[in-house]
């Protein structure tokens, strides 16, 4: 755990662009860029290179160029009016590189109307890939509206998945207790599911500050915010319940049933729901998964032991509060005997 | 079968004799309809579709609550030396869904009357009234079941129902404003799908654990 957090936060993020302007150019001008990049050292590095990418067989290299500061730089193109696209509006990849950083990409850096399509060889430079510089640096991905924080992702999806198993764990606990009425199975499945409710309470908050940086606001019109709201006043409702009924055998037998149901009401909410309908969240409702494109293999080294962290500590924690309970259960009889 | 449409039957002549019951559920329509007219005056469609989802969601809670609070602590061992537990449940649920159905339409028709219906695609608003009652008896039987071991059982019943509920009354939402006119979706028959969906679920969780529940 020590190293997620400490890999986690301190890792640097790769060099990326953040902007480009304009944004739409039209063909056969000389057009001037302003653009802003992130984490770069524009000034220093002695041999850069800057690109347009329509598509494999299509490169722009730069007319020329002048390096405002570390991260601005102002860039002129000769955009050609005969591109072969196969859109009305063809997109162009913006590409910087120099040796200190490596290559930094924007996708879609600007778009070009009204060309032509006839094929003019003057213009495109060749395959540019081996003239790219390879950092051998362990670095973060750079994604655009993320930016930094995406190292929340070790932090916020790990700690959902985390509850999940102590949820899936609490039920089983939950049916093994109205199987056999044995106390040992109440108080673990009373445990797991108490963790489970703060890191529950733990993965909203973190999804919160995340959302206030990426998106703008704490909370949002969006389904999954609002059902794992909805999945967590459920809980909280167990613990209700179990804080309201004095008697130790009804009590646990209500509440194992409870929490059954609860268990079974949280699978389609959290993860069907979403599915089905649109939702800014990652892998909900058109956006593509978190681990499709979004997970570099540099974040997955963190990514996992984040993930076994979370859950490791989520059960250590659970078994600590069961041991209480038992002590506790131990010494009420103990009296009463 | 048979049992269960006795059992039905029964229920059904008890609330005839003891009529306050459910008149009663009905003043707390019309009062409820009554007053969030005289908070608007005039009522745009949006708040039309919420008051009614909002008083039907209140309307569940107390006569689930009316159905088994009141009647069963006096009577629980008569019931379970004679009733199959299984039976005793669906009859309950088909009871409580008629119920609650024809409160729901009460629903619609008072603050209409007061305030004006605008429906356009009235069977998929009566469907959608019809899936809600359903979902919702079954959600609040058990959970009135679960509550009768508490103290307080009124407020263990409201805390444990509410979040539960909350799935139903947003579907209810969507399908109804597909219903009146407020949103445009083709593929709100997906939404009614869940729904079914959902409410298989609880039944047949319910129908699984009422047994070990009984046995108290």
């Amino acid at each position: 755990m020590l190293y997620v957090l400490i890999a986690g936060l301190i890792v640097p993020l790769k060099p990326g662009i953040i902007s480009c302007y304009p944004n739409t150019v039209k063909p056969g001008y000389d057009v001037e860029f302003n653009v802003a990049t992130y984490n770069t050292n524009l000034k220093t590095a002695k041999d850069q290179n800057v690109f347009l990418k329509f598509d494999d067989d299509q490169i722009l290299s730069a007319k020329s160029g002048k390096v405002i500061s570390n991260n601005e730089l102002n860039i002129s193109f000769d955009i050609p009016i005969d591109i072969q696209s196969k859109t009305k509006i063809a997109s162009a990849t913006l590409i910087i590189d120099n040796e200190i950083d490596g290559p930094a990409i924007l996708p879609q850096a600007i778009f070009v109307k009204e060309y032509s399509n006839e094929f003019n060889e003057d213009h495109w430079v060749g395959d540019i890939r081996d003239k790219l510089h390879v950092k051998d640096n362990f670095a973060f991905p750079f994604r655009s509206i993320l930016y930094e924080t995406v190292r929340n992702t070790f932090f916020h999806v790990a700690i959902w998945m985390a509850m999940f198993v102590l949820l899936i764990l609490s039920v089983y606990n939950s049916i093994q207790y109205l199987r056999t009425r044995k106390m040992n199975y109440d108080q673990w499945s009373n445990g797991l599911t108490s963790t489970a409710i703060v890191f529950g309470l733990a993965g909203i908050a973190t999804g919160s500050l995340w959302a206030k940086y990426t998106w703008g606001t704490y909370w949002t019109t969006d389904i999954k915010l609002n059902m794992s709201a909805i999945t967590l006043l459920l809980y909280l409702a167990y613990w209700i319940l179990r804080a309201s009924i004095e008697d130790i055998d009804s009590r646990a037998r209500l509440a194992s049933l409870y929490n059954i149901f609860a268990f079974f009401a949280l699978i389609p909410l959290l993860i069907i729901l979403p599915r089905l309908t649109d939702s800014l969240h990652p892998g909900n409702g058109g956006n593509p998964a978190l681990g499709g494109e979004d997970l570099d293999n540099t974040l997955r080294m963190v990514f996992y032991p984040a993930i076994i962290g979370l859950t490791l500590m989520g059960l250590w924690i659970s078994e600590l509060y069961f041991r209480y309970l038992r002590l506790e259960n131990n010494m009420i009889e103990k009296d009463n005997s | 079968m048979n049992r269960i449409f006795g059992i039905i039957k029964k229920e059904v002549l008890l609330d005839l004799k003891q009529k306050h019951l459910v008149m009663a559920l009905l003043l707390y329509v019309i009062c409820n309809c009554f007053i969030a007219y005289k908070a608007f005056n005039v009522l745009p469609k949006v708040t039309w579709n919420a008051l009614v989802l909002l008083i039907f969601l209140f309307v569940g809670l107390n006569t689930i609550l009316k159905s088994f609070s009141s009647r069963y602590k006096n009577r629980q061992l008569f019931y379970y030396s004679f009733y199959n537990p299984v039976e005793l449940l669906i009859a309950t649920l088909i009871y409580n869904f008629l119920l609650l159905f024809t409160l729901s339409l009460a629903i619609v028709g008072t603050l209409g009357l007061f305030a004006g219906i605008e429906i356009q695609n009235l069977g998929l608003y009566v469907a959608s009234m019809a899936l809600g009652s359903l979902g919702v008896s079954i959600l609040f039987s058990f959970i009135s079941l679960l509550s009768i071991k508490s103290n307080s059982n009124t407020t263990i019943f409201s805390i444990l129902a509410l979040p539960l509920a909350l799935p139903f009354m947003f579907l209810m939402l969507k399908i109804n404003a597909v219903a009146l006119g407020l949103i445009f979706d083709s593929t709100v028959i997906n939404d009614i799908y869940i729904f079914i969906g959902l409410i298989l679920m609880f039944f047949s969780l319910s129908l699984i654990t009422f047994p070990t529940l009984w046995k108290s």
